[in-house]
């Protein structure tokens, strides 16, 4: 267990964004956390990454406290992440993009590229190493994102719907890709929309609605649940999985 | 005398606020920082000067010339270099405006040299007495007319489609986009009403400030501090800074050196929007 | 931005064709400034100097970080009245004088950066407007000390300690030397951990957050190093044209003036705020010398249509936009 959060309460006003929201990542695994929009789920990734701190609750990574903790220090704690919205840094080349991950872990700037090298040719964008980050596809985007999240050598990798705007080739590609992510040793929570990637990579799933975690368990668990179906997940749903042979 | 003081700040601010109206809707909806602000209000004061000059028109008649002359510059500005810029960095848009600022201040000055004008209209010093308050009969004309086209200006946000267009493009961009608002002249547009209320304001100003070349960067200081203080895009805002802006400015005239008393409005500005960068009244 | 861990100026001649020209070009000015005889050309070539060493140290903060500042003038003014001031008082070398102004500078600077690290875009801008206002507004006040809007007369003894000289071919080697100085340093910061964190702050602050970069702490480094430059300027300013006045280097028109050499030369590169004051600065002394009499405000005029114009057709400014086309031809992709 690398994560232990307890209690993660976030209150925006009078809104209530995060009510009570306890959970934890095993070393390792891919959990999924799944609900409908406005749920809470970026917001659960913001105060676990210093983004936002929680009004009530608490974090603890590998056994230290990263609520409250600034976001610069909790990626050098270990945990890295992606953003829903792609945030490449655009005048800069893909290679100087990953080489600002690895700077994370040294000041050189020779071995930082080194490191970044190795990285992009993990995910597959040795390629463009050249190529200005703004001039990528959203598909190639995403999968900088990554790379630049690797460079800083977490252990732990939050995913913000990294699948978003990918065509279902490059859904099955990502999803290669983060399996790939876990089979070198780290362990991911993944955001997802898109049911039957997350059903399928997911070691166990994590369900938001309005705040609140309503379900937890594997996949098949999660999907059968009636809550789950009722918040999120709809009856065409369970039909269409029901119609599978 | 602390009454006098209050009254002479609300008359003061009455003016300010309309050339802070102008500067926070255009802030507010084009997301841009006008930097010639100031000179508009300039040339405003010039053209009401020579219409008086060579026409013996009355400032008060004038406005209703140099606030629409005004409203047509602005339109032709901001098709010209303000609607561009839109959406580039910081540095694009500041530049612009800078550049215009300088071309407009310096070209008075080519065009007018440097020397002071006034506009000496009969009433130009005339109080009237209120009791123990005294209240200058142009101050007072002036806090008038910035009442009247400032509460003309909400029936026509309110209600018009272009107002509401205006409204619609400074709250979401994108979702007026979708709703077939052409956000483009909707910006230029606004940028026009901005500058004609700077007209307005200007042609009101006209027989109580000396006029020359950079007299609108004195003035352009006070409404950048009261849009701030307001809250920048919201217009009540403007309104009330200004208002504060103005009794602050009469109490202090009083108690502080001349000197000291602007640094007072940089330090209030900077501390703003530090701390408070919605302005004093927003609800957010 | 090319990156190559510790630098070896061998390696960097053969393969950084942009720190090659470079020298090559800094030779050929140490050797043609020998050439020049008309002291008024001198005087261009100094001012040339005096603003592209300036519009450096403006660019380190607000080309390579993004943090656009309006308030430089505070900086450079703050250099030249301390060294000033130490040298009327105190008899203290302007040399000594410079270093503690800079000093003196970077610190403000960096509070400066603390104070107003939040805010962003045209906020920050407008707060460091009000920033040089009120140091301007001080600098009159304060009139025991400064002289006020009088101005600070700086008594005329020629000599290296006191760092006035009668000829201005001396000027201009040590003009060119602070200038070479302040690029040298922009490139190595350029192709150093902290450049990369300046660049990835500027492009995206929370990208760069969730990647290690403490970008709170960046700002500050990199608004100090530029004020503690921007004062260097200030006292070089003081040195040459032997009279300051708040008005001058405690004004938001210098302010102006470093951001838009930088802008029109290019931000965010060594060479950009170098090419924008050898455009720049000839173009507004030469309006000036030509059209200022008679007209004056015309060559201000003019300037300020070409500064709409640049900004709304090459918004990258020259040595960008230059090296975008350049790396096209070159090698047929792209590259950053």
């Amino acid at each position: 267990m690398i994560v232990e959060a307890k209690h993660i309460t976030k209150r925006f006003g009078g809104l209530l964004a995060l009510d009570r929201v306890s959970f934890e990542i095993r070393s390792n695994e891919i959990l999924g956390l799944i609900g409908p929009n406005g749920a809470g789920k970026t917001t659960l990734f913001n105060t676990m990454t210093g983004f936002l701190v929680p009004e009530e609750g608490s974090i603890q990574f590998q056994g230290h406290e990263v609520r409250g903790v600034k976001p610069s220090d909790v990626c050098r704690m270990g945990i890295a992440r992606t953003f829903q919205l792609v945030k490449p840094f655009g005048k800069m080349t893909v290679l100087q993009n990953a080489t600002v991950g690895a700077l994370c872990r040294t000041n050189n700037t020779r071995k930082a590229r080194e490191a970044a090298l190795e990285e992009l040719q993990f995910v597959g964008l040795y390629d463009k190493r050249n190529v200005l980050a703004s001039a990528l596809t959203i598909s190639q985007r995403k999968r900088l994102e990554i790379a630049r999240a690797l460079c800083t050598r977490p252990k732990l990798i939050l995913l913000d719907e990294a699948m978003g705007g990918l065509n279902p080739i490059e859904v099955r590609e990502m999803l290669h890709l983060i399996e790939k992510v876990r089979g070198a040793g780290n362990t991911l929570f993944i955001i997802e929309h898109i049911m039957a990637a997350i059903m399928s990579i997911c070691d166990r799933i994590i369900v938001l609605n309005h705040g609140v975690k309503i379900a937890e368990g594997m996949p098949k668990e999660v999907g059968s649940d009636p809550q789950v179906i009722k918040a999120y997940l709809g009856r065409e749903y369970v039909v269409a999985q029901n119609r599978k042979p | 005398m602390v009454v006098q003081l209050i009254v002479s700040g609300l008359l003061l601010g009455g003016v300010y606020a309309l050339i802070s109206i102008g500067l926070t809707l255009i802030f507010g909806v084009l997301d841009v920082v006008n930097f010639a602000h100031g000179e508009f209000l300039m040339l405003g004061m010039y053209v009401a000067f020579w219409l008086f000059s060579l026409f013996h028109l009355d400032p008060y008649l004038s406005l209703l010339i140099v606030g629409p002359l005004l409203f047509l510059v602005g339109l032709f500005v901001g098709r010209t270099v303000i609607r561009p810029t839109i959406g580039a960095t910081s540095a694009v848009q500041i530049f612009a405006t800078v550049g215009v600022s300088l071309i407009m201040m310096n070209g008075a000055l080519v065009l007018w040299k440097a020397d002071f004008r006034s506009v000496p209209t009969s009433y130009g010093s005339g109080t009237i007495a209120l009791g123990p308050i005294y209240i200058g009969y142009p101050q007072l004309m002036s806090f008038l007319g910035a009442i009247l086209f400032s509460a003309m200006l909400f029936p026509f946000l309110k209600y018009t489609y272009l107002g509401k267009a205006i409204r619609a493009t400074a709250q979401e961009r994108r979702a007026a986009m979708l709703m077939g608002i052409d956000i483009q002249r909707v910006y230029v547009f606004t940028f026009g009403i901005g500058i004609g209320l700077v007209g307005i304001a200007s042609a009101l100003l006209a027989p109580i400030y000396s006029i020359f070349p950079s007299v609108g960067s004195q003035f352009v200081l006070v409404a950048y501090v009261a849009v701030v203080l307001g809250g920048l895009g919201s217009v009540p805002g403007a309104i009330l800074g200004s208002l504060i802006i103005g009794i602050t400015e009469t109490f202090s005239g009083f108690f502080i050196s001349p000197g000291w008393r602007q640094a007072i409005y940089y330090a209030v500005f900077i501390l703003v929007l530090i701390f408070r960068p919605q302005g004093l009244f927003a609800q957010k | 931005m090319k990156d190559s861990g510790k630098i070896k100026w061998i390696d960097l001649i053969r393969r950084d064709t942009e720190f090659s020209f470079s020298l090559l070009g800094i030779l050929v000015l140490a050797v043609a400034i020998g050439f020049v005889r008309n002291p008024f050309h001198l005087d261009i070539l100094i001012m040339i100097l005096l603003w592209g060493m300036l519009a450096s140290s403006w660019n380190i903060a607000g080309g390579y970080a993004g943090m656009f500042s309006l308030g430089h003038g505070a900086f450079i003014g703050i250099g030249a009245y301390m060294s000033s001031m130490l040298f009327i008082h105190f008899k203290l070398s302007p040399w000594l004088g410079m270093i503690i102004g800079a000093v003196a500078a970077g610190i403000v600077a960096t509070l400066l950066g603390y104070i107003c690290g939040r805010l962003k875009g045209h906020y920050f801008a407008l707060a460091t407007i009000a920033f040089v206002e009120l140091a301007n507004i001080s600098g009159v006040q304060l009139k025991e000390l400064t002289r006020g809007s009088e101005g600070l007369t700086i008594p005329f003894r020629p000599g290296w300690a006191n760092f006035m000289f009668q000829d201005k071919i001396t000027y201009a080697y040590i003009g060119l030397a602070f200038m070479a100085g302040i690029y040298f340093l922009s490139l190595i910061v350029e192709r150093s951990k902290l450049g990369y964190y300046l660049v990835a702050l500027r492009e995206d602050e929370d990208a760069a957050k969730s990647l290690g970069v403490d970008t709170s702490r960046i700002k500050m480094v990199a608004i100090g190093i530029s004020g503690f430059f921007a004062a260097i300027g200030g006292t070089f300013y003081a040195q040459y044209i032997l009279f300051i006045e708040p008005d001058t280097v405690l004004s938001f028109a210098f302010s102006v003036q470093v951001a838009l050499v930088t802008i029109i030369g290019g931000m965010g590169t060594a060479l950009g705020p170098i090419v924008g004051s050898f455009l720049l600065t000839p173009l507004s002394m030469l309006l000036r010398a030509y059209l200022g009499g008679g007209l004056s405000g015309l060559h201000i005029v003019i300037y300020g249509m070409l500064l709409i114009i640049v900004v709304l057709f090459l918004p990258e400014g020259i040595v960008n936009t230059m090296k975008a086309h350049l790396k096209k031809d070159i090698t047929g992709k792209e590259i950053g």
